[in-house]
């Protein structure tokens, strides 16, 4: 009876490693569902097909340059965002990977969700993220994220962040220390440079399911729809 | 009434709890400092408790008032401690104790656009609201720390209880309250 009311969002499925020399059809640059040509990246927004070669160079220069300028947002939700204040000290120096907390979501393309997500504050997190800019990345921090940690049967909390918001990266622990922020971050950078972290387009092709099942736990909601 | 020295604990029935606040208040208690509830389920009474401070003389009054569960009503007590309204607000979201003649009952506090009964209460079932409303990750499982007791000195008997079982926490949080799984574990670890 429960299952019948989620809709399923698809599971992550790992591509298979192409094969450049003979899939043709390969292409480095995902187009984006709503926009298919990213002008920053094809040089002019020409109609002409730049050769394989030259885009998969401007694909690893763009995801380079991407992966080194993570831009967080400083939204606190739980109390694993106590773990996040060292990492802008000069201990932890986050600075050092080119990342810089940011006060606003239109700011900034890394979103961390800091712990468990009551409804009231899942609300606020959804509409931050649709505020912000398009690559977009999120990283759930904490086992509340992941299953919901120590309330996992919380009347207000959510367990699955997945869900609702497309999750990049996760990081287990309660609280997971600075270092495994860091080698969480890292994995992201990683991940970027790979191609591989498109959460935000899953989030857009996925968008009405997404849509229904944060519908389905947010009672009132009083939110414009993503809509550019 | 009971006193030890600075905390004194006192019930007064409902026709008189305005009076006696204000007699308090006059008395030197002049900071409310907390309002809250005790559900007392078995009586079929919610027992509301005023925390009154001195701050000069260093006294505090906890003033109780039980009123039924049935028709959880009492007079509001934001005309004397404006900062009140903030505290019955939540209560009534969070109880559904309605005061009469306080501004913001009803109005969300916490909970938006909740439809369920107010979650303090007692007979609100958590675990099953959120088994309905939220879906759990599979493969999430639970050591019960009572497993452990009494077997950390033998270096075994610990790593065996430290081997997870193959149930769902949740499952077994629910055999819990029954108490199936309870009595079971609590064997295990007295047979020592």
């Amino acid at each position: 009876m429960k299952d019948e009311k989620i809709r399923r969002v698809p599971e992550r499925i790992e591509p298979a490693p192409p094969d450049v020399l003979k899939d043709r059809a390969y292409d480095p640059v995902p187009a984006s569902p709503r926009r298919e040509v990213d002008p920053y990246c094809y040089l002019g927004a020409t109609e002409v097909q730049q050769p394989l070669a030259y885009r998969e160079a401007l694909a690893t220069i763009r995801n380079w340059c991407r992966a080194n300028s993570l831009w967080v947002m400083a939204y606190g939700t739980g109390c694993g965002a106590i773990e996040l204040r060292p990492l802008m000290t000069s201990r932890f120096d986050m600075a050092r990977f080119g990342m810089a907390p940011r006060p606003t979501p239109r700011q900034s393309n890394v979103l961390i969700i800091g712990g468990y997500l009551s409804l009231k504050t899942l609300k606020r997190v959804i509409r931050a993220y649709e505020q912000m800019p398009a690559p977009k990345w999120v990283v759930g921090l904490g086992s509340c994220t992941i299953n919901g940690g120590m309330y996992w049967d919380s009347y207000y909390t959510i367990n699955k962040l997945d869900l609702y918001l497309p999750v990049d990266v996760y990081i287990s622990g309660c609280m997971p220390r600075p270092e495994a922020l860091i080698a969480g971050f890292q994995e992201l950078m990683k991940k970027i440079k790979q191609g591989e972290a498109n959460g935000w387009n899953e989030y857009l092709e996925n968008i009405d399911d997404y849509k229904i099942n944060q519908k389905r736990v947010i009672g009132d909601w009083r939110m414009p729809d993503y809509n550019w | 009434m009971q006193s030890d020295g600075w905390m004194t604990q006192e019930t007064v029935a409902l026709s008189g709890l305005t009076r006696r606040l204000e007699e308090l208040r006059g008395d030197g208690h002049v900071q409310l400092t907390l309002m809250t509830v005790t559900d007392w389920l078995e009586d079929g009474e919610f027992e509301v408790s005023y925390i009154l401070t001195d701050p000069v003389l260093f006294r505090t009054v906890i003033l109780g008032v039980r009123i039924p569960r049935e028709t959880p009503e009492l007079p509001t007590v934001s005309d004397i401690w404006p900062q009140a309204v903030t505290y019955e607000q939540e209560i009534n979201e969070m109880f559904g104790i309605r005061f009469e003649g306080s501004p913001r009952q009803g109005v969300p506090f916490i909970l938006e656009g909740w439809k369920d009964i107010p979650p303090m209460r007692r007979d609100f079932d958590t675990l099953k609201y959120s088994v309905e409303h939220y879906e759990d990750r599979p493969g999430r499982r639970s050591i019960d720390t009572r497993r452990f007791v009494g077997r950390v000195s033998d270096e075994k008997s610990f790593t065996d209880a430290w081997e997870p079982r193959e149930d769902d926490g949740r499952e077994r949080k629910l055999a819990d309250m029954d108490g199936g799984a309870a009595g079971s574990d609590r064997g295990e670890t007295t047979d020592e």
